[in-house]
């Protein structure tokens, strides 16, 4: 079993509302995943369901060969899990929270939080709601890392954390989250970040799967190519597989291509044209390319 | 080592370390023997994925610019002048290629192109053989 993650057909529907539909999701163990997706297209409801903390309608998550419906109690005992807001007892200081959270599991790595209470500057006796909102993010790491999890599951935890702050946050993640074959699964909407971290992205829309793809897959494939035919543009060419959309502007073509880039440009090649300009994607770009919804004032 | 990646670039991660790696051995910069970061220094030093910064290392092994000694790190080979002409004669072409990329994108034509180096060359020719003289 080398998947961390693997969903069959994943549904959640709120009345008639489908939050998350029929999402078949794959994430290799020893990698880090990064999962995006705009607001509201269903992100923090798959991870709840990963989490168990919701039931799905529908489908089936299995997270480290084990069940999320059947197995949660065990799988508390292997996920670290990082909410959007940092859930904290306000009336509690560092260190009885790190005392409480010590206590419901089986194994505790007190020389890493000793480590980072150090490095990260967190008051031990100060109560959690005269941290800052970067102290709190801080703690809550700590809190989901400290039994060493085999999948730390974090949703968007950089929001409202200052570039060092961020910085320093994904170091430990990389520090203490990616030994040992531990997986990483990322919620993020700071692309900048997960482009520097992630082996595989994932894009979800309106509770759908668009895209995963390894993310150095993604850098080499997916391109845009600005091209001046002599002539009309080549059937055959606007109709390669791996070219995906076609724009045109008076006499310049527009293709979005992502597969079989070197054969599309040959073929290009061949025709002579006047110009020709490959353009690369990055993540933001390519985001935009598969979450472009119509209407919006984005093009 | 200083490096300088750019997550946003169309070049994956990986083969923008590799790159970099291999310029500064083909300029001297890096010499053989001398140690590079581990896999897991790298990563946090560039804020990356250890698994990217494992690939880079991979592939520059495979191509012979360095060395892992189990125990004691990751180096830039041993290598005699061959390998070194090597990562020369890549970092070489690779311009060649960018110089050919430009001049088709002028519409010249490979035999105008030529012609046009052949002159350079001629002419650098001239002023290195001069400067012999004084």
């Amino acid at each position: 079993m080398s998947k961390a993650i693997e969903t069959r057909g994943l549904t959640k529907t709120y009345g008639v509302t489908p939050a998350v539909k029929n999402l078949n999701l794959e994430v290799e163990k020893g990698s880090i995943f990064g999962f995006l997706g705009p607001n509201g297209a269903g992100k923090t409801t798959t991870i709840k369901m990963l989490l168990g903390l919701l039931i799905p309608t529908e489908g089936t998550a299995t997270i480290l060969g084990l069940d999320t419906k059947k197995d949660h109690l065990k799988l508390r005992q292997k996920i670290g899990y990082v909410p959007e807001t940092a859930s904290l007892y306000p009336y509690l200081t560092v260190q009885e929270h790190l005392d409480l959270i010590k206590s419901l599991h089986k194994t505790w790595n007190e020389t890493l939080i000793n480590r980072y209470l150090d490095i990260f500057n967190l008051p031990k006796k100060q109560k959690a709601d005269q941290l800052s909102k970067g102290m709190q993010t801080q703690l809550a790491l700590l809190l989901a890392l400290g039994h060493q999890p085999e999948l730390l599951i974090l949703d968007e935890p950089t929001a409202g954390l200052d570039p060092i702050m961020r910085r320093e946050f994904l170091q430990t993640i990389i520090s203490e989250a990616t030994q040992n074959n531990q997986t990483v699964f990322l919620s993020s909407h700071v692309l900048s970040e997960v482009e520097r971290i992630a082996d595989t992205i994932g894009i979800i829309k309106h509770g759908e799967l668009v895209l995963t793809r390894p993310v150095d897959e993604l850098k080499t494939e997916e391109k845009k190519i600005r091209v001046v035919f002599q002539g009309d543009a080549p059937k055959h060419i606007l109709n390669h597989p791996g070219v995906i959309k076609v724009e045109q502007e008076k006499r310049s073509y527009l293709l979005t291509v992502n597969s079989n880039l070197e054969e599309i440009l040959v073929a290009i090649e061949k025709t002579k044209p006047f110009a020709v300009d490959i353009l690369d994607l990055n993540l933001e770009e390519i985001f935009f390319e598969y979450t472009k919804t119509e209407g919006r004032l984005l093009r | 080592m200083w490096f300088k990646i750019n997550p946003a670039s169309g070049i994956p991660i990986y083969l923008q370390i590799g790159q970099q790696i291999k310029t500064a051995v083909a300029s001297g910069a890096l010499q053989p023997g001398d140690q590079l970061p581990s896999v897991r220094e790298l990563a946090l030093e560039l804020t990356i994925n250890p698994n990217t910064a494992a690939k880079a290392y991979q592939e520059l092994e495979r191509e012979g610019i360095i060395t892992t000694i189990r125990g004691k790190g990751t180096f830039i080979a041993n290598q005699e002048t061959p390998l070194n002409s090597k990562a020369n004669l890549e970092l070489l072409n690779h311009n060649i290629d960018r110089l050919i990329i430009d001049a088709l994108n002028m519409r010249l034509d490979l035999q105008e192109l030529k012609e046009l180096i052949d002159k350079r060359l001629t002419d650098w020719q001239k002023n290195l053989n001069r400067e012999g003289q004084t």
